[in-house]
């Protein structure tokens, strides 16, 4: 639940983060779901969709489109990532023609997706805000830390790997990139934004 | 998760990969602390860590142990062999146009123990549901949390799981609107008392004129959400939500 909802870190940096999903419900709208999903990959890959999966297979990052798409099931999670606002409203506008009748979720800052929403002739149902963190926050690690291992709500970044790919980003030993891309293997879902990744590493390195 | 001291080679490589830091090298050898591993699997999947030596494993019937309900908690491809639920909760919002989970009128609530980073004890999630559980709540009937409570009204669970640990457990339950303020209280009340974070989570649907009345709601009560959230479309069908509908033939008749 709610595992795109409680990224952090800088607004700015944010804003270029939009996560979107396909769901069914079961017992409902939960069979033959094969040729929906294919039309929402569509609709994601012709704007350019950054990341994506299918959390039975993994993600775009370390397995084909093909190969995901050839493992799609009734069971299949299908969801990814954006990093503009305008890529959100091309995506909705053709998923509104489409018609399918599957639950559509965008996450992302408010004043960029609400427009985007208004814009593509798309009413929300219904919203889920992040009232943010409560407890023992002085365990939690730093916030650049945090700012990275958010974008996997499962928990599946290890802290200690992002200061592992931090360091060897500044010994010059892999790029910011390819530090990125291994950080996005950990999220099974393919909602781990990998470029604004790559952005926060540069940002707060001295590669 | 175990680790095959004959087969490990001691490189230490499956140490950063580890969220929760279970894994150590000792004596030139890599162990995983029992108590700490939340078998989440990070350590043996494919593409991620590739050890050396083949050396760490699964073991054998874990499903038939309380452990079970840490992979299923922490793995997030895993359904528990009890409850038959996949993943950590229910999907909330995300259906929430097809399934009227939350409808207009109510809010929604999820208590997400252990997120970010640090994982929950059980007992600290007991905590947190004995404390809600004076004010009526009904937890969310879909969320394995729920299926291995033994005192729902208690918000008590069954002792064969209280002393185990997880990735993040997430409380969840529906309520009147007007509850909100008792409920964020017990909330602010019990934060302090346990040894981990929650995030906290609240659902509200549009009226039919494009408000919000939940946005009024927080603000009345000084609550500023953070600027990012989750937003259903509208776009499942069926559209109309069948809980609403029944609530409206029951005033009728």
């Amino acid at each position: 639940m709610t595992h795109s909802l409680h990224r952090s870190g800088d607004i700015e940096s944010q804003k270029k983060d939009f996560n979107w999903f396909m769901y069914q419900t079961k017992g409902i709208n939960d069979v033959n779901i094969r040729d929906k999903a294919l039309e929402f990959i569509a609709a994601a890959e012709a704007v350019g969709s950054e990341n994506w999966g299918d959390v039975k297979t993994g993600p775009i990052t370390r397995y084909s489109s093909e190969a995901i798409k050839a493992k799609i099931t009734d069971k299949s999670r299908i969801r990814g990532v954006f990093t503009k606002r305008e890529q959100v409203r091309q995506f909705l506008t053709r998923i509104k023609e489409r018609e399918l009748g599957m639950s559509v979720v965008i996450t992302g800052v408010l004043d960029e997706v609400l427009p985007a929403c208004e814009e593509a002739g798309v009413i929300p149902h219904s919203i889920n805000y992040s009232l943010g963190v409560w407890g023992k926050k002085d365990k939690l690690p730093d916030e650049t830390t945090l700012s990275i291992t958010t974008m996997c709500g499962h928990h599946m970044i290890p802290p200690k790997f992002v200061r592992h790919i931090m360091r060897q980003v500044e010994k010059g030993r892999m790029t910011p990139e390819d530090g990125a891309i291994q950080l996005a293997n950990f999220c099974y879902c393919g909602i781990f934004n990998q470029v604004r990744c790559a952005e926060i590493i540069t940002a707060h390195t001295k590669a | 998760m175990l680790i095959d001291p004959k087969k490990c080679i001691g490189c230490g490589l499956c140490l950063a990969y580890c969220p929760v830091k279970a894994i150590s090298l000792v004596r030139g050898k890599a162990g995983i602390d029992p108590d700490r591993c939340l078998e989440c699997g990070n350590c043996i999947r494919l593409k991620v860590v590739n050890c050396p030596g083949e050396a760490i494993y699964e073991p054998a019937g874990i499903y038939e142990t309380p452990r079970a309900i840490r992979r299923v908690l922490s793995d997030p491809t895993t359904t528990h062999s009890i409850t038959k639920v996949p993943g950590r909760g229910t999907e909330e919002v995300k259906t929430n146009d097809v399934t009227g989970r939350v409808c207009r009128g109510e809010v929604g609530i999820a208590v997400e123990m252990g997120r970010p980073c640090l994982g929950t004890s059980m007992e600290d999630v007991e905590k947190v549901t004995t404390a809600l559980a004076p004010l009526g709540v009904t937890f969310e009937e879909c969320n394995p949390l729920t299926l291995i409570m033994a005192d729902r009204g208690k918000g008590l669970f069954d002792p064969y799981y209280r002393k185990e640990r997880v990735a993040s457990a997430i409380i969840e339950f529906s309520a009147e609107e007007a509850d909100l303020e008792k409920i964020l209280r017990v909330l602010q009340e019990v934060a302090p008392q346990i040894h981990t974070v929650f995030s906290l989570d609240v659902i509200g649907c549009y009226d039919g004129n494009g408000v919000l009345p939940l946005k009024a709601r927080l603000k009345a009560l000084g609550i500023a959400p953070r600027v990012n959230a989750k937003v259903n479309l509208g776009l499942g069908v069926p559209y109309v939500i069948e809980k609403e509908e029944r609530e409206k033939r029951r005033v009728v008749r």
